[in-house]
């Protein structure tokens, strides 16, 4: 088994295809060079992946690549992601944020502004969830930091018709029924911002994510505050009070271990590591207890790990990647206990991504 | 004629080596909008490269025509082309 960790980054995408022992890394790249990369997936579960890129580029707008040969060469996708021309809210899409495929084989991306698109037939042609993305509430729809963009893509992996996504600053939507019908899933998420700290929607969800032995599980990073739903968003309790900071932008569910779960707190005055001392937090019982991992981490940083930057690999034991706004890559092949680092001075991280093969 | 004019196309180099396309074109056309859909009939995706589903011209994109950048001009794409007319698309030159 081979381990590929895909890395997107503001020059382009990287790919890192590991030794056996996973010890050692050769690179690859940099591809679509030059271009905004907010993210890099792959397909599980084939020897020869095929692997999709979300790519921003100035000169031809933002556009899907796929790779048929684990990432060695890339094609541009024949369409993109587009809303109709003249839509009601005349939108037109500015960036691809995030790209998830599911078990049936759909592609999906969530796009700035804030839309949720598909492609059944390998990103030939692709088709919008309208009652989403022209959702009655659009106009109140207000941009987080980043814009106002759809990062987050869940597909329940038993029950494929339910969907969940995330938007800065609107928070978590669901649909039960393949995308037809769209409501807010926001219940006991704060919005600290807003003069309303509960609204039914507003919030600035930052990334969720499940372990697919247990999907109903879902959790959480807010802008403030780290959640948990035991019934795949339909109410959320809080179980971050305890770490150093309740802000940060990725969440990562260990992918053999339900309970466990890692987040990267910064303080959201200044975005960086509480005390300038870089740190992953984990927890092993849904929230319960937390535990600082930060041996072989560096202790003076000032830099950030994005939403999309945290990645598990799936093997025994679990790989646990971060790609940081520095351009330094670190992980963990030993239960989280130490950090080694695999790549520095790539460009500003945006996305950190695994792939078995 | 049928309201098209003989005219030039020098296209940038990133864009024509994108799309495989040569980099001087002569073509009949009226307006930009029938230029940029017939290099999208020669080369599948150029439209979109070029402009977004509202209509406008991406925001690193320039389209000079007799060397006037229209870019930013409202319905831009429907600005009309005279015989011998030159048209440039660019890509902008940004940053610092």
């Amino acid at each position: 088994m081979t381990v590929l960790v895909l890395v997107g980054t503001a020059k382009g995408g990287f790919i890192f295809e590991g030794s056996p022992s996973r010890r050692s890394w050769k690179m690859r790249g940099p591809f679509f060079e030059g271009f905004d990369t907010y993210d890099m997936i792959g397909e599980e579960g084939d020897e020869r992946p095929a692997l999709y890129a979300g790519v921003n580029t100035w000169t031809w707008g933002p556009v899907i690549y796929k790779s048929k040969d684990s990432g060695h060469t890339w094609r541009k996708a024949k369409n993109h992601p587009r809303f109709p021309k003249k839509n009601p809210h005349q939108l037109s899409v500015k960036r691809i944020w995030n790209l998830q495929v599911d078990r049936g084989k759909r592609l999906y991306a969530g796009v700035e502004p804030a839309a949720l698109f598909v492609s059944e037939d390998d990103s030939n042609t692709w088709e919008g969830f309208d009652s989403l993305n022209f959702h009655q509430t659009r106009k109140e729809w207000q941009p987080g930091n980043g814009g106002l963009c759809l990062h987050t893509i869940i597909v329940h992996p038993n029950q494929g018709k339910k969907i969940r996504v995330g938007i800065s600053a609107v928070g978590v939507l669901g649909s039960d029924d393949g995308g037809e019908k769209w409501r807010f899933m926001n219940k006991n998420i704060r919005a600290d911002f807003l003069p309303e700290k509960y609204p039914e929607y507003g919030q600035c969800v930052h990334k969720i994510d499940f372990n697919p032995s247990r999907p109903d599980a879902l959790f959480l990073q807010n802008h403030g505050g780290v959640y948990l739903s035991k019934n795949f968003g339909e109410n959320w309790q809080e179980i971050g009070r305890s770490l150093p900071s309740d802000f940060g932008f990725p969440i990562g569910a260990h992918p053999h271990e339900p309970d466990k779960v890692y987040v990267v707190p910064v303080k959201g005055e200044t975005r960086y590591p509480p005390n300038g001392e870089f740190q992953l937090w984990v927890s092993q019982d849904s929230g319960k207890r937390w535990f600082k991992s930060s041996r072989g981490l560096p202790q003076r940083s000032y830099f950030n790990v994005l939403r999309e930057a945290m990645a598990m690999d799936g093997e025994e034991p679990c790989g646990i990647y971060v790609g940081c706004t520095n351009g330094q890559v670190f992980y963990s092949i030993d239960d989280d206990k130490s950090w080694q680092k695999m790549a520095e001075n790539l460009p500003r991280i945006y996305s950190v991504s695994c792939v078995n093969t | 004629m049928d309201g098209k004019s003989k005219i030039k196309v020098f296209v940038a180099s990133i864009f024509a080596k994108e799309f495989k396309l040569s980099r001087e074109l002569t073509m009949e056309v009226g307006t930009v909008e029938d230029l940029v859909s017939n290099i999208e009939n020669m080369a599948s995706g150029f439209r979109d490269s070029i402009y977004d589903e509202t209509g406008t011209i991406r925001p690193y994109v320039n389209v000079f025509v007799d060397g006037a950048n229209i870019s930013s001009r409202e319905d831009a794409l429907n600005t009309p082309l005279k015989d011998g007319d030159s048209v440039y698309i660019f890509p902008s030159v940004a940053g610092g």
